[in-house]
């Protein structure tokens, strides 16, 4: 390889100090940048573009459906925060959860709703990018709506179930509109009990009828195991009401259904992830689109995985033509190669760029130093260091910090002192961080 | 049976004592009836009248001792007087008479006086006789003269001086007596009495036909001190035909005519005259023919040629006589040794067409002979003649199956011979000639030794040909042991195990219509091409297998092997491990490239494993993909370097593998002695396989599921496999292109160890061109980010961008109601929520909209939101400054 080939790709982007901070802080901390994420990815550009043109088409009032697979460390968490975040740029609501044992696509035992409940919660806009977006897309629509009452010198909860109408030709339609035009009167009436509870009903809150019905005064039905599937369709339809593009739901560590022991339980799931990939690839949902992200084997294993349960498999077939190199990303599945030690450094280059600001003058170490590192990586950690990459990178950045605030110390000298712990199973840019609980960590690099 | 002429007891008809009273016994009796001859015979010197009452009273002596209580009294003591007075009388005389030709005895006189101790002169009465005992039978002879009774006693007693243990005065007389016989006088003795073949001659009464006899009364031995040749018929000498002898119970172990009594001369004239071939005779009378022709041969031939004539007729009468007596050891040891030592002699070239007689000590001289003459001419050593050599030279152990299997192993050790040296063998002549050896049955004839023959070396001398075809049959005993083993066990030499067993060579040139036959089904079922299906049972049936019967693995190995000596291959082949089939079952054959052996190696084994799998992987989904079967036969040989014949075989095992479809019974333990890194290897090109025809089927997955945890490695990885192959194959294609790349997939088609495997080596290795692979493409897809995100330098100045890719509801500018709304907010950087609930509400605003409203905007221009929090609302006053301006 040679340097000038190499400099030449990186040259001349220059990147925003702030933007720099932001990328650079969040990775120290082990976290996936929200922001700033073309400066750091490596390779992909097939499988960025084709989930891109997915997007377009949820904005268009289509509809998609796609399933990441890769191994334990092969970046499928960022792959989707990377997607997700694309998505909010280009105007779409997004919504995330993990699937634990507690959080399944069904169950008889609120599991379900579980999940949904975790998705409401992380609704994000572009302007609420980290979740409990909620509150401010039904307050948008209804603004909208208010608006155009106030225009036309009508009852603005005429103008809302108008706009609504759509919806009723859909499972729990018309209490979805019920909800919607209670919370209007709750803001009318300065009635803030009302307006919470609507929210709830729209975050599934409610475990039984008669509590929903106390809180809002009318017969709805309650969000359940059995609906929430038909909810996040409302959903989708309601955000394109209220001016965004469209929602994009992703679901990680799908692998927990591939880990469910009980067969009834598991096929039961997979009768419903059936459902949404029928509706995902007929186009029967509006404006929705779903990421799940899994292992090789909860797709391919045929007595657990997706290939167990045949409706599915004939639906993911891959093309597996070894021979034919037509890339092939129009089926539904995509899958990540995991990294590999050229991928480790070109990130590690694409790191230093960003420390540099852009400006390869200002690089700290020379291309050596980057091989010196993965080496020492390598030595204390082995093969794990870029295949679970997130220490590496947390100990490289640190490791550009130290030389920048020491200029006097070498780096051939500070490589020694390294410690590059064993990643201990955790995932870079857990999604975690980007829920509830994670609100805290976050918090640290936002400007 | 004989009765002793002195006690009277019976004694053994070839004794020469009595056994109870010692006296002598037959030759007493011949001197007795001899006496009545006017010529003394040559046994009757040692019994004269004094030796004789010594010998008397001694035993009276004994009797007079025994008899003390039983004889009456007048008879003991007349009986004493004999005894006393005789014995002492006896041995004086007797001394007295030996005197005249030798010195007396030392002691005469001690004998004498202690002879006159009663009772006590037993002893010396005993040993003196003891001493003074005739000579034996065969004890040299004096020459008799019939004309000089005298000269002929005196003879006598100088030969029977030399046996007494006195000292021996040899007499003049007696030692010159042959010596004045030359060659020449012992020749014409010959002469005159021999009766050639062909010729009849009438003895007492007695018509022998056909000659070769001596008969007259004189014919001296050539080995003179014997006296009168053995086999001279005096017909002068009395026979009686009332007391025959056929059983030779009076015959001794080296008769002679003129020595053998009267009986058994009769005896031998009758055997004689009856054609000389009466198996019942006792061997004695033969030899005593045989000894005629003896001196005929190795004498009076010598010294004359005409004699030599004679030589093919007398031959002939041997062989004819050892045919007859074969059975008696002695006669044939005798009369074979003298038919190859005369025929050496005369007539070498009879000799190599005779039969090659049993192993003997030596090697018999018909071989050295004719091996020899070879060497001489300069020609090479046959493997015909190293056989034959291998064979008559003494010490040579044929082991179990050289022996059982002769036919093969001649065959087998001619192959190996000439494989060794082509047509011959070269050898140089020895120095050493070869020579004969002959020790005559006849005493009258002097052994003869190192009799030289013509111009032909001595092979014996050679050591090493013999050590080099030693070591070939040993090497061909090894071959041909398991074949040798089996018709030991089970006496059969013609079915397919026994012809599965034989070494090639001798495979070759066995033909058998069974053999036949199955070429011809094969033959017809191949047709032209190279493989064919068939069915096993088609093969089976030309042996005798039993239909009934289940096909054992031994048999199918019997079969594989035979075929394979017969140039074809099939499968299944047990002996590269495939499974036991039997009737019904289906099997391909293939023509073996020419020339090509066989060799059965480890590799093969493990290739064969492989192939399994990948045909249960492959039929897995109960169609076989043209395409996977291609991708198969592309690819396996690459794990190893594969010759064409392994190609072929692969190919028809693969066949097989797919009509037959077998369990993957035993994989386990077999994929047990496969390293780690290959079982990956394996199972990696398992699964590319599975791919190759273009889609994964669930039971291709399943049977790599079940395949996986064969070869050692956790059924998990299957998926793992599956997606690497997939990934690799797409990222290692040209980079950030959606179309169609470069086929570089060849890097699953072979699969490489892992990277992981790679990285091993504490140098790490960065592949440059994948580096700028990832680099071009990481430029790529931040472009296309940088598009979506309007990433530009430009970011920190507002402004609008009009780019298409901008999300559609930014383009227009913050409206006046929200304008007015964030100019109120940024009046505090903090405010509780019911406040901003409130200002919102004073403005006919939704509070959450009209934040959202607000940060939108702010993310649009300054990537980053003006107003945070949801309780607590602080609001970032440089940003809303800026928006506000």
């Amino acid at each position: 390889m040679s340097e000038d080939e190499s400099h030449h790709t990186m040259e001349k982007i220059s990147i925003p100090p702030q933007q720099r901070e932001a990328i650079l802080q969040s990775l120290q901390a082990g976290l996936v940048p929200r922001r700033g994420l073309q400066h750091i990815q490596v390779g992909r550009a097939r499988e960025v573009k084709a989930v891109t043109d997915d997007l377009d088409r949820i904005a268009n009032g289509g509809s998609a459906v796609r399933f990441i697979i890769g191994d334990y460390g092969s970046g499928k968490t960022f792959f989707l925060n990377l997607i997700r975040t694309i998505a909010l740029e280009k105007g779409l609501v997004t919504a995330h959860a993990d699937l634990t044992p507690d959080r399944r696509l069904r169950s008889t035992s609120g599991h379900g709703r579980a999940l949904y409940q975790q998705l409401s919660r992380n609704l994000s806009t572009r302007a609420t990018p980290d979740g409990g977006a909620l509150r401010s897309i039904v307050e948008r629509f209804i603004a909208e709506a208010n608006r155009d009452a106030r225009e036309q010198d009508i009852p603005t909860e005429d103008v809302i179930r108008d706009r609504l109408d759509d919806l009723s030709e859909l499972v729990g339609g018309y209490g979805f509109t019920d909800v919607i035009s209670a919370y209007w009167q709750g803001f009318q009436n300065d009635d803030d009990e009302l307006q919470n509870a609507s929210l709830r009903w729209l975050r599934g809150e409610y475990g039984t009828k008669t509590e929903a019905r106390k809180d809002l005064d009318t017969r709805v039905p309650i969000i359940d195991d059995s609906n929430w599937y038909e909810m996040t369709k409302l959903i989708a339809r309601f955000v394109d009401l209220a001016g965004y593009e469209g929602l994009l739901v992703n679901l990680d560590e799908m692998v927990n259904l591939y880990k469910l022991s009980h067969t009834g339980a598991r096929e039961g799931n997979y009768e419903k992830l059936l459902s949404i990939v029928n509706d995902g690839i007929q186009g029967q949902s509006v404006g929705l689109g779903y990421l799940f992200a899994g292992t090789p084997d909860f797709l391919t294993d045929t007595k657990r995985g997706l290939y167990s349960y045949e409706a599915l498999k004939s639906r993911l077939a891959e093309n597996t033509f070894a021979s034919d190199e037509l890339v092939d990303m129009s089926g539904p599945v995509i899958r990540l190669s995991s990294l590999s030690q050229e991928d480790m450094y070109v990130l590690l280059r694409k790191l230093r760029h960003v420390d540099a600001g852009g400006d390869p003058d200002e690089y700290v170490v020379p291309d050596e130093a980057l091989e010196a590192f993965m080496e020492h990586c390598y030595e204390q950690v082995g093969a794990a260091y870029f295949q679970t990459p997130r220490n590496t990178i947390k100990e490289f950045v640190g490791f550009l910090a130290v030389l920048e605030q020491n200029p006097h110390i070498t780096w051939d000298k500070l490589i020694g002192d390294v410690d590059i712990g064993r990643d201990a199973g955790g995932k870079i840019g857990d999604s975690e961080s980007t829920g509830d609980e994670g609100e805290d960590d976050l918090a640290n690099f936002e400007l | 049976m004989p009765d002793c002429p002195q006690c009277g007891t019976s004694v053994d008809p070839v004794a020469n004592y009595c056994s109870s009273c010692g006296a002598e016994l037959s030759r007493s009796g011949v001197e007795h009836t001899a006496s009545d001859h006017d010529r003394l015979d040559a046994t009757t010197w040692a019994s004269s009248r004094w030796y004789t009452l010594t010998a008397v009273a001694t035993i009276g002596w004994v009797v007079l001792f025994v008899g003390i209580s039983i004889l009456p009294n007048s008879v003991w003591m007349l009986l004493f007087f004999f005894s006393w007075i005789g014995l002492p009388v006896g041995i004086y005389l007797d001394t007295k008479e030996c005197s005249e030709s030798i010195d007396s005895p030392n002691y005469k006189w001690a004998y004498i006086l202690s002879s006159l101790i009663w009772f006590v002169a037993v002893i010396p009465g005993a040993v003196y006789l003891w001493n003074r005992r005739p000579p034996r039978a065969d004890s040299p002879t004096p020459l008799a003269d019939d004309a000089h009774d005298t000269q002929a006693s005196s003879g006598h007693e100088s030969g029977s001086a030399s046996n007494a243990g006195f000292s021996v005065e040899i007499t003049a007389e007696g030692a010159s007596i042959g010596a004045e016989l030359s060659d020449d006088e012992k020749y014409n003795q010959s002469t005159n009495a021999w009766v050639p073949p062909g010729e009849d001659i009438t003895v007492q009464g007695h018509t022998l036909a056909d000659g070769m006899v001596y008969v007259e009364t004189e014919l001296v031995g050539i080995e003179e001190y014997m006296g009168t040749d053995s086999c001279l018929i005096d017909p002068t000498l009395e026979i009686d035909t009332n007391d025959l002898d056929p059983e030779g119970h009076r015959m001794g172990y080296w008769p002679s005519y003129s020595e053998i009594d009267p009986g058994c001369r009769a005896t031998y004239l009758d055997w004689l005259e009856n054609g000389r071939r009466d198996p019942d005779i006792d061997i004695g009378y033969v030899f005593l023919f045989f000894y005629g022709i003896e001196r005929r041969v190795l004498f009076d031939a010598r010294q004359s040629r005409n004699v030599q004539e004679e030589i093919p007729a007398l031959l002939a009468e041997v062989e004819a006589l050892l045919e007859v007596y074969d059975n008696e050891s002695s006669f044939s040891g005798y009369a074979t040794q003298f038919l190859q030592a005369v025929r050496a002699t005369y007539d070498p070239d009879s000799l190599m067409e005779s039969p090659i007689p049993e192993r003997s000590r030596k090697t018999p001289i018909a071989v050295k002979i004719k091996i020899g003459r070879e060497i001489a001419a300069g020609r090479p050593l046959t493997a015909e003649l190293a056989y034959e050599w291998f064979n008559a030279s003494p010490n040579t152990y044929k082991r179990t199956p050289a022996r059982r299997c002769e036919d093969e192993f001649k065959e087998l050790f001619t192959a190996e011979f000439e494989a060794r040296y082509g047509n011959g063998w070269q050898l140089e002549p020895p120095e050493k000639q070869l020579t004969t050896n002959y020790r005559p049955a006849s005493r009258s004839i002097p052994s003869q030794d190192d009799i030289e023959i013509e111009a032909i070396p001595d092979i014996e001398e050679l050591s090493v040909p013999v050590e080099k075809f030693r070591e070939i049959a040993s090497s061909c005993c090894d071959e041909l042991d398991s074949y040798s083993r089996y018709v030991g066990k089970s006496d059969d030499r013609e079915s397919l195990r026994a012809l599965s067993l034989l070494p090639d060579v001798v495979f070759q040139q066995r033909s058998s219509e069974s053999l036949e036959a199955l070429v011809e089904t094969i033959d017809s079922t191949l047709g032209t091409s190279e493989m064919a299906d068939i069915q096993l049972d088609l093969l089976l049936e030309h042996y005798p297998i039993d239909p009934t019967k289940e096909v054992s693995k031994r048999d199918l190995e019997a079969l594989a092997t035979v075929l394979e000596k017969l140039g074809f291959g099939i499968e299944p082949d047990p002996r590269f491990s495939a499974p036991s089939r039997g009737w019904g079952d289906p099997a391909v054959v293939f023509r073996r490239q020419s020339g090509t052996h066989q060799v059965e190696s480890d590799v093969s084994t493990a290739i064969r494993l492989i192939q399994k799998l990948a045909v249960s992987v492959v039929l897995s989904n109960e169609e076989v993909a043209p395409e996977q079967t291609q991708y198969l036969s592309e690819n396996l040989g690459s794990f190893l370097e594969l010759s064409e014949a392994d190609h072929q075989r692969l190919q028809a095992h693969r066949r097989w593998l797919i009509l037959d479809s077998p369990t993957l019974h035993g994989v386990r333990r077999r994929a047990e002695d496969m390293s780690e890194d290959r079982s990956v290897r394996v199972a990696k090109f398992l699964t590319a396989l599975a791919c190759s025809d273009g889609q994964i089927d669930t039971r291709e997955i399943e049977e790599l599921s079940k395949i996986y945890p064969m070869l050692g490695l956790p059924e998990d990885t299957v998926h793992a496999h599956l997606h690497e192959f997939q990934t690799d194959a797409t990222s290692t294609d040209e980079p950030v292109t959606v179309r169609a790349g470069e086929p570089t997939s060849e890097d699953f088609q072979i699969p490489e160890p892992s990277r992981r495997e790679e990285s091993s080596t504490p140098a790490l290795e960065l592949d440059g061109d994948k580096v700028d692979r990832t680099l071009e493409e990481s430029k790529e897809v931040s472009k296309f980010l940088s598009d979506i995100f309007d990433d530009s330098e430009d970011s920190s100045t507002p402004s609008e961008d009009s780019e298409a890719d901008i999300v559609e509801f930014e383009v227009e500018p913050l409206d006046e109601v929200h304008r007015a709304f964030l100019l109120e907010l940024s009046q505090q950087a903090q405010w509780d929520r019911s406040d901003v609930e409130v200002l919102a509400r004073e403005k006919n605003l939704f509070p959450d909209a009209a934040i959202e409203v607000l940060n939108e905007h702010a993310y649009e221009r300054f990537e980053s939101a003006v107003i945070e929090g949801t309780e607590q609302i602080r609001v970032n006053r440089e940003l809303s400054n800026e928006l506000l301006q």
